[in-house]
């Protein structure tokens, strides 16, 4: 593989010719704290169709949750500064009243959050959660508005829903109560569902289900969804594209097939590379990442992840890398050095001849596979 | 059945916390110091036949326990005995007193809650903004000012500068809502102002941190208008140490009841408790205090009640 062009940092996620139901452009989300302001979310792109999935992969503090919430809106406090654009169906979202948003949330755009134990009101029965959204907005008659909510709970695959739709949250289970919130969420016909790592806080064994459930939906409704994990092995086969998040910013962004297939970026080789393995005999040590994200309130001038970076070379700590295209058009990453080209494999030598532990480790694990990423 | 079964339960244990508190009020009046027969006798309480007759006559020459056994066979027939210095049956006075006290504790509750809820919401919704600084002040100068003082101003500027109301008294519904409102509004403003105080500064930090849950969270992104978040999901949620306050504080108005109605002159049992200990009146008193126990227990049972009513996790399920 040659190295790739540098070329325009817009990304579009398709080339279909209607235009994006979801179009993010420079956003940023930054908050005041006492110490300074935290980039939580700086400087984020990417477009999103009807009917497409995009896949947010990023560890804890990358970002991804703050980007799902803050571009929605839900974000509020004097504290929270929006700027950029966010555009659904051409609205711009940015600086829109709540009462615009209001108009917006659960009939156009909708949520699904990452713990079902929480999202849900401990207080109020379940039939009452679904159907207060379908009473509000759409004006259903309690009758009208129940038989809907016991519809919504067939359809996300909750058995007896006559009986369930008169229970509590607490007399659930989680796989149950995550299928609950997915019926809220879907209650009022969204066109745009963020889904904020829907199955973290769940059993393994419901989550492929959820999954599907979400997929399902997704296909049926023709919505258009965001699927916020911090495992890449989630987003694997269920998303169109992915975007990989550090420290505030996107720093890879494909096709999801092209994305498994030439990782460009380190960061999201180090992701790859930390997912434990069948094939792994028992009892072998996870690829972890060392070191922290960086601070948000003084983000590294340079490449963001330069201080973890196993191929980190001069350049990258004190000139950041635009997001560029490869080779592959619509495959985007933020790197000097990329996994996989002359350059990169030059790096990492260079590194694991100088005894940058990150970079050792790497070669080992790479020798020890042949068939590894590099 | 579980609610049932619970309440029974629970209400069994009430009597016995009744049954302690009646016990300990009949030893106390033993033990203090001071005798109903010299209060009654005055000079002549040196004359020992007449003495003792008295004695006998109250039956206070009984052993301890058959005087507390009889007391309580009495008792559960409703009759709680007669006044030592007064003719009058224990509980003919006390149905002359309970309807002040009562009628003030129940518009004082209704109104502080009626008041504090509002507020506190109002106040956790903007929770540091302008609004909630003056809320949050205010409440928190009433708690600390004593309800006395606070009357002292009260009677100063709305019965003596302007006369918008008695300074003191008393006049029953029975002479007609408006007399009747008038004469206890300032005692009333005294203890609406200290109870929404406490149940506005109470709600509003229940409030903020609910707001914080992911549910409120949930509800917010179905696009439901606020106040349908405030009531319908943060309000529930939040209302269960108020609620249990709410209980208490019947309790400690009965209490409170002393000082203020001695204040404003109201016949009330606080007033009653008062003047039958000076007068070492001790069957009244002990009317007194059982009628203040049980009706606290009472209020607290309901509450219970009121617990699983507002938080189905609290609910048994079956046996």
């Amino acid at each position: 593989m040659t190295k790739p062009q540098a070329t325009s940092r817009v990304l579009t996620a398709t080339s279909g010719h209607e235009g994006p139901l979801l179009q993010v452009d420079d956003f940023r989300t930054h908050f005041e704290t006492p110490t300074g302001i935290v980039k939580a979310v700086d400087g984020v792109s990417f477009t999103l169709k009807r009917g497409d999935t995009l896949g947010i992969v990023g560890e804890s503090g990358s970002g991804k949750t703050v980007l799902a919430r803050s571009v929605m809106g839900l974000l509020t406090g004097k504290n929270v500064i929006r700027s950029g654009s966010a555009r659904y169906n051409g609205t711009e979202l940015v600086g829109a009243s709540e009462s615009q948003l209001r108009d917006l949330w659960g009939t156009e755009m909708a949520m699904v959050f990452q713990d079902p134990m929480t999202s849900l009101n401990p207080v109020l029965k379940v039939g009452r959660q679904i159907t207060e959204g379908l009473r509000y907005h759409l004006k259903l008659s309690k009758a009208e508005a129940r038989a809907q909510a016991r519809q919504l709970l067939d359809s996300v695959g909750i058995p007896d829903p006559n009986r369930r739709i008169s229970q509590y949250p607490h007399e659930l289970s989680g796989g149950m109560r995550q299928r609950v919130t997915i019926a809220i969420a879907l209650a009022c016909g969204p066109t745009l569902l963020f889904a904020d790592e829907p199955t973290t806080a769940l059993d393994v064994t419901v989550q492929a289900q959820i999954l599907d459930l979400l997929q399902r939906q997704q296909i049926e409704r023709f919505m258009a969804m965001v699927l916020v994990t911090h495992d890449l092995g989630v987003v694997a086969g269920r998303t169109d594209h992915i975007a990989v998040m550090y420290a505030g910013q996107i720093v890879e962004y494909a096709p999801t097939r092209e994305l498994f297939a030439n990782v460009l970026m380190p960061y999201t080789d180090a992701l790859l590379h930390s997912i434990p393995k069948l094939s792994q005999p028992s009892h072998t040590r996870l690829q972890s990442i060392g070191g922290r994200p960086p601070d948000l309130i003084n983000p590294p001038s340079g490449c963001r992840f330069a201080p973890r970076c196993p191929y980190v070379q001069p350049k990258c700590t004190s000139e950041m890398p635009p997001l560029q295209e490869a080779e592959t058009p619509g495959h985007f990453y933020r790197c000097w050095f990329p996994v996989g080209t002359d350059a990169g494999r030059e790096a990492l030598a260079q590194n694991a001849a100088l005894g940058i532990p990150a970079a050792v480790s790497l070669t080992q694990t790479l020798a020890d596979k042949p068939g590894g990423t590099a | 059945m579980g609610i049932l079964k619970g309440a029974v339960t629970r209400l069994l244990k009430l009597l016995a916390v009744v049954l302690v508190v009646s016990f300990l009020t009949f030893s106390l009046t033993k033990l203090l110091p001071g005798d109903p027969v010299v209060v009654l006798l005055g000079p002549q309480y040196s004359n020992v036949e007449l003495r003792e007759a008295v004695q006998e006559d109250l039956g206070l020459n009984r052993p301890f326990l058959v005087q507390y056994g009889q007391y309580l066979g009495n008792a559960v027939q409703g009759d709680l005995g007669r006044s030592y210095t007064s003719s009058f049956k224990t509980t003919t006075l006390l149905k002359q007193k309970l309807p002040a006290t009562i009628e003030l504790m129940l518009l004082a509750q209704l109104f502080s809650f009626v008041l504090a809820v509002p507020l506190a919401m109002l106040s956790a919704f903007r929770s540091n903004s302008r609004t909630d600084k003056a809320i949050t002040t205010a409440s928190f100068g009433l708690i600390a000012l004593p309800g006395y003082a606070f009357a002292v101003f009260l009677v100063y500027f709305f019965a003596l500068r302007f006369n918008f109301f008695p300074a003191i008294g008393f006049r029953p519904l029975s002479d007609g809502i408006g007399p009747n409102l008038r004469s206890i509004a300032l005692p009333l403003a005294v203890l609406v102002a200290g109870l929404t105080a406490v149940y506005t500064r109470l709600l509003r930090s229940d409030l903020i941190s609910t707001l914080q849950e992911d549910f409120i969270l949930m509800a917010r992104s179905k696009g439901l208008p606020t106040w349908h978040i405030l009531l319908r999901h943060a309000f529930r949620p939040s209302s269960f140490s108020l609620i249990t306050v709410f209980g208490i504080q019947f309790g400690t108005l009965i209490g409170g009841a002393v000082i203020l109605e001695q204040f404003f002159v109201l016949p009330g049992i606080g007033s009653l408790a008062i003047e039958s200990i000076l007068k070492r009146d001790y069957l009244v008193v002990q009317g007194v205090v059982l009628v203040i126990a049980i009706s606290f227990v009472l209020v607290n049972f309901l509450i219970d009640i009121l617990y699983s009513i507002l938080d189905p996790r609290v609910r048994r399920t079956g046996a």
